[in-house]
């Protein structure tokens, strides 16, 4: 530090500083920090301290194990500084009481058509009510903010840009203050040291999530006042922390407090989301069956919608919360949580794996999810896989932009937001793609037909699945997309085949066969098994001169000489590899040729041909033995090695097989049943 | 272009021993080389080649002709065990290659020195060839070589073809054993391939087996009637319900092995490299308990009791489940794909379940299913989140899908079928009344619960198949019994 002297009060590891028990839970400030302090003014002072002060926020924002885990996850929350979201305490209290007895609650809307009437009564109250409210976000991250506006306005109320006197809601994510607090508000300096006097209450009452991080908060102040906060035993005994930088508004210009003294609701962040949650979540179903009479079969119905929407609504409340995997009830240690659509088949028990696990990234607004779905095909076509567009310049548009997405993704910082935000544009974005299948066949069909094709073709038409299929819809698709007639042939043969490569368009195969280099799916985002094409068909056009050179190099070389010649490009060393072996094999294969039996006689393909195929027999196949109980690079190479070879040679290994062998015989016809 | 079908097959693990027969058969069908064919689908490609053309040209002939060679060089080789043997047979192509064999057509030189009761051909001929030929009932005691110059007229040099089915060297003699066995169990059933012999040289197995005249199931699945598809599926069925009767699963049941002919409206099994014994290797599965007390284990079970998942262990230290997958993507039953540790026989019905819904839907192949998971969704959107939920609850499984196109009931397969058909509409609103009782047998085969799914006795005893099917095939099964 240099010699300039601080004000003690912003001198953060000053004993007296109400920062203290803060930074001292801080790492060591940087040489950053204090070079940076150097350069300052006095007027700068107070920037590097809250930016400790900061840092030890977020530290302390994640709890102990957390941090340890040094979770993707964790990282996501602690960049978040800014606009102080809701405390990992916060979440853990909200995911353990909001979610837990929410999920009580529906479990027992099973059983009860009360409760469930309850919360139609209460979604009644608040549908009605809603218009009413004008709200106004206070501490509410920007992006957040915007989403539940638009939420709010959707069910008639309104947001005020700036506090005033119409406001009826105060939405903040910091905590609010309770009433005997801004009572004494004016006469304490920062509001956290209030909540000593406000203890005793804050426990009885269990509603105000805000509450007990005031418990905590007291714990603290105290812990202040003895000036030894030992800040390891205070990480020992709560875990997590909740250290809020109070904005050092003098007490009652706090806008909390002037709202409550203005008669204005205060809302907790998370009370508004819960209240989105449980809004939206028995949609349509309060509404169209509330006037039913028959109450329990409706309260049954809304119990297996609730069962199934039980898994969207769950990966809502995580984004909204935060994983649940702080969550108690589950054991395991760390969850990937899923961001997409996906299945997920686990044992009952939870002894084994899960049994089946995938998440598919969500599709963009025009895109149709990577998971395998109906498609409208012509007759001959694998259904689950969209037929080939016959116009080139469609698939190349759709692969730039796909490309451009991924891109795009790459680069975008996962923020915590930045999901939120992604996951509200795709789920507003749900119901676009499904319809798409089939407007894309319709497209299809403008297209000019290929002349080969034969007759016209009815094509497998299922209706968008999503619109859960009246039997009326399919006959209208069916007839909307009979109309193109496809080539079902390609060279006389059906084009699905168990064999067939079916994702790929023909736009994809020309790139693939019309690059030279070694890359041809390289210029756009394939698919999965695109990509595995792509390496197939590299293996079996360019690949078997390539490998061929390979495996003559090692032998040629084995001191690894051939490496610098690796690094040329392949398509080059191909050419000039090939070259050689071309020569060089030619006299051998004709001279073969001569020599050889029948096989040669018929066959009257030229001599360059020939040339290729010794070349390619080179291509080595790799395998694993059963015998050997290895795996190896050549099958060739392996059946005459020495393991292998004594593995073959040896009797016991054969014994059982060879019993049954001996019952196997061909029988010799009875000499006297015919002529021979 | 790119359409050749040989690299991508390699690379398919589930493609094994006649997969590749049906190209073959094509292109001799065709009257074609399999080289010129590939070259004329160039040409369909129109100016989309230009540049292009004559190098990837190049390059399938290349492929063609590198197989060749490669498989002449393999063919001699075998011929040389052959001869070391005393054996005679004259190589002629390879029309399969698969993960544990590759199997080459021959033609059987000695075939008059032996008993050849697996031979369904000569007496086939005595019943489709002209009514002359029929007096020579028993063709089998009379001199062959009459025999053989009777039937001149079919084929143009009597040749006897077998198949030979080279297993690898590097297949266990374990694996080989069980595949024998099983085989020489069921001889005598007439619609399973039947072993002619087997042998081994050193570590190479070679069985040599019927070479059973066959079409390419790509070729004739879109043209069949409801009658051609209840002849085929009589066929399929009397080959499994004596494959099952002897406690067998074929595991591998898909178009590919099973070799039909549609002139003699008769089919083969064959390729039971996968097939195993019910029962063995299997240990309990929810499946097998009585429904109440299944019931009362998945109500009190861990995953039902706890919050629907958000997202599943980053390092799960738990085994993972075991059970036998073995089989063809895109025939696997559920519970197959759900790891079920006691499947039984009928996960052969099922595959049965896939070709019928492939021909009623005229889409091959039907699923498509990359792998497992692929296959669950695509099983999932056909039946819908409902009956998944229960099937995989049945083995002892939680499903949760979250897929916005696998609906909650799923599509009937009836609906499905008709989409397909896609008549034209003014045929299109009252299907066949036929084609509604297919469907209806179709629904029996593709049942989530193996328990209530058809057995194959029960299919040939069905209405659908039992009916008009029986007073034609009956004759000849008495001809060949």
């Amino acid at each position: 530090m240099t010699s300039r002297r601080v004000p003690l009060s912003n001198v953060p590891n000053a004993a007296n500083s109400p920062f203290r028990a803060v930074a001292a839970a801080a790492s060591k400030r940087s040489r950053d920090q204090l070079e940076a302090q150097e350069d300052l003014s006095y007027d700068y002072h107070p920037h590097p301290k809250r930016q400790a002060l900061e840092e030890a926020r977020t530290n302390l924002r994640v709890s102990p194990r957390k941090q340890a885990l040094q979770s993707a996850e964790g990282r996501l929350f602690n960049r978040r500084t800014a606009n102080a979201p809701p405390t990992a305490f916060e979440r853990k209290l909200l995911a353990a009481r909001g979610e837990r007895s929410q999920q009580r609650v529906e479990r027992q809307e099973k059983a009860s058509n009360e409760a469930l009437d309850t919360v139609r009564q209460w979604q009644k109250h608040y549908k009605k009510s809603f218009p009413g409210f004008i709200f106004y976000f206070e501490s509410v991250p920007e992006d957040v903010r915007v989403r539940c506006s638009r939420w709010v306005r959707s069910l008639g109320a309104r947001e005020e840009k700036f506090f005033s006197k119409e406001v009826t809601h105060v939405v903040t994510s910091r905590p609010i203050p309770l009433d005997s607090e801004s009572r004494d508000a004016t006469d304490l300096v920062t509001p956290s040291s209030t909540s000593t006097s406000s203890q005793s209450t804050a426990q009885t009452r269990t509603i105000n999530p805000s509450l007990l991080d005031r418990q905590h908060e007291s714990f603290q102040s105290k812990s202040r006042f003895t000036f030894e906060a030992p800040v390891s035993k205070r990480a020992q005994l709560n875990g997590i922390h909740d250290v809020e930088p109070r904005k050092m508004n003098a007490s009652n210009t706090d806008i909390l407090y002037r709202a409550k003294e203005m008669g204005m609701k205060t809302w907790h962040m998370e009370k508004l989301q819960r209240i989105m949650n449980t809004m939206s979540n028995i949609p349509n179903d309060a509404q169209t069956l509330a006037g039913n009479n028959t109450r329990s079969r409706t309260a049954n119905a809304a119990g297996k919608m609730d069962k199934e929407a039980d898994l969207s609504r769950m990966l809502r409340n995580e984004r909204l919360n935060g994983p649940s995997d702080r969550d108690a009830t589950i054991a395991l240690s760390e969850l990937i949580p899923f961001k997409g659509s996906c299945l997920y088949i686990r044992d009952m028990d939870e002894r084994s794996k899960p049994i089946m696990v995938r998440d598919y990234p969500k599709p963009g607004p025009n895109e149709v999810g990577e998971w395998p779905q109906f498609h409208s095909v012509s007759v001959g076509k694998c259904p689950f896989v969209e037929e080939p567009v016959t116009r080139a310049e469609l698939v190349a548009r759709e692969e730039a932009r796909r490309a451009k997405e991924r891109a795009a993704s790459r680069e975008a910082p996962r923020t915590r937001a930045a999901t939120i935000r992604e996951d509200a544009e795709a789920e507003s974005a749900r119901s676009v793609p499904q319809r798409r299948p089939l407007e894309e066949i319709k497209d299809a069909g403008n297209a000019p037909a290929p002349p080969s094709a034969a007759m016209p073709i009815p094509a497998f038409c299922p209706p968008p699945p999503a619109t859960t299929a009246r039997p009326g819809s399919p006959s209208k698709a069916a007839r909307d997309a009979v109309i193109p007639p496809r080539p079902k042939l390609f060279g006389g043969e059906p084009a699905a085949s168990g064999m067939q490569p079916s994702n790929i368009t023909s736009a994809i195969r020309s790139q693939m066969i019309s690059s030279t280099a070694a890359q041809p799916g390289a210029k756009a985002g394939t698919s999965k098994e695109v990509h595995g094409l792509k390496r197939k068909v590299l293996e079996k056009n360019s690949g078997p001169a390539l490998i061929n050179i390979h495996t003559r190099q090692k032998s040629i070389d084995p001191a690894g000489n051939g490496r610098a010649e690796r690094n040329i490009p392949a398509a080059r060393q191909t050419r000039r590899q090939a070259q050689e072996t071309l020569i060089h094999i030619d006299e051998e294969s004709t001279q073969s040729e001569e020599e050889e039996d029948v096989w040669i006689a018929e066959d009257v393909r030229s001599k360059r041909q020939q040339v290729r195929k010794v070349l390619e027999k080179k291509d080595p196949k790799p395998g694993y033995c059963e015998n050997c109980r290895e795996k190896y690079d050549d099958f060739d190479d392996h059946i005459v090695g020495r393991k292998h070879r004594k593995f073959a040679l040896t009797p016991e290994n054969w014994k059982d097989l060879d019993q049954l062998l001996s019952q196997l015989g061909r029988r010799l016809k009875e000499p006297d049943s015919d002529g021979f | 272009m790119a359409k050749r079908p040989g690299p991508i097959a390699e690379e398919n693990p589930f493609l094994r021993g006649t997969d590749l027969a049906p190209v073959t058969a094509l292109s001799e069908k065709l009257g074609l080389s399999p080289g010129t064919r590939y070259e004329e689908q160039h040409d369909t490609d129109g100016e989309d080649v230009s540049e292009e053309s004559q190098r990837s040209g190049d390059e399938s002939e290349e492929d063609e002709v590198e197989v060749d060679e490669s498989v002449q060089e393999e063919m001699a080789k075998l011929e040389d065990i052959f001869e070391e043997r005393g054996l005679r047979y004259r190589m002629i192509d390879r029309i399969g290659e698969g993960t544990f064999s590759t199997v080459y057509k021959a033609e059987d030189l000695h075939y008059e020195y032996y008993q050849n009761d697996w031979d369904i051909e000569p007496k086939d001929a005595l019943k489709w060839t002209s009514p002359p030929f029929k007096r020579r009932r028993n063709g089998e005691s009379q001199s062959s070589t009459t025999l053989v110059d009777s039937q001149s007229q079919r084929r143009q040099r009597q040749p006897r073809y077998v198949a030979i089915k080279k297993i690898y060297v590097t297949s266990s003699p374990m694996r080989i054993q069980n595949e024998l066995e099983l085989l020489h169990d069921l001889r005598g059933c007439k619609a399973v391939c039947p072993l002619i012999t087997a042998f081994r040289h050193q570590d190479q197995v070679v069985a040599i087996l019927p070479h059973f005249r066959h079409q390419d199931f790509r070729m004739f699945y879109r043209g069949m009637t409801v009658f051609d598809i209840k002849i085929y599926f009589r066929s399929l069925f009397e080959a499994l319900a004596a494959v099952h009767k002897h406690g067998i699963i074929h595991r591998d049941i898909k178009p590919t092995n099973f070799l039909y002919d549609i002139d003699r409206q008769r089919g083969v099994l064959v390729d039971f490299g996968l097939a195993e014994r019910e029962g063995s290797d299997s240990s309990h599965c929810l499946c097998q308990d009585h429904p109440t007390s299944r019931k009362t284990k998945i109500e009190s079970s861990k995953a039902r009791n706890q919050p629907i998942p958000t997202g599943f262990p980053k390092n799960d230290p738990r085994p993972s489940r075991r059970a036998n997958r073995a089989g063809t993507r895109g025939f696997r039953a559920p519970e197959v794909l759900l790891k079920c540790t006691a499947q039984t026989t009928k996960i052969d019905i099922w595959s049965v379940g896939v070709i019928m819904l492939t021909i009623l839907a005229q889409r091959f192949p039907f699923f498509n299913s990359a792998d497992d998971i692929e296959a669950m969704i695509e099983i999932a959107t056909i039946f819908g989140q409902q009956k998944m939920r229960q099937c995989a609850m049945l083995h002892g499984t939680m499903f949760e899908c979250t897929i916005p196109t696998v609906g909650k009931h799923g599509f009937a397969l009836s609906q499905i079928v008709h989409w397909s058909s896609a008549r034209a509409p003014d045929e299109g609103e009252d299907p066949d009344p036929e084609v509604r009782e297919a469907v209806k047998f179709l629904e029996q085969c593709l049942e989530l619960d193996p328990r209530k799914r058809m057995s194959a006795r029960a299919a040939l005893a069905s209405d659908f198949l039992a009916k008009e099917t029986l007073s034609d095939t009956e004759p000849e099964e008495m001809d060949v019994l």
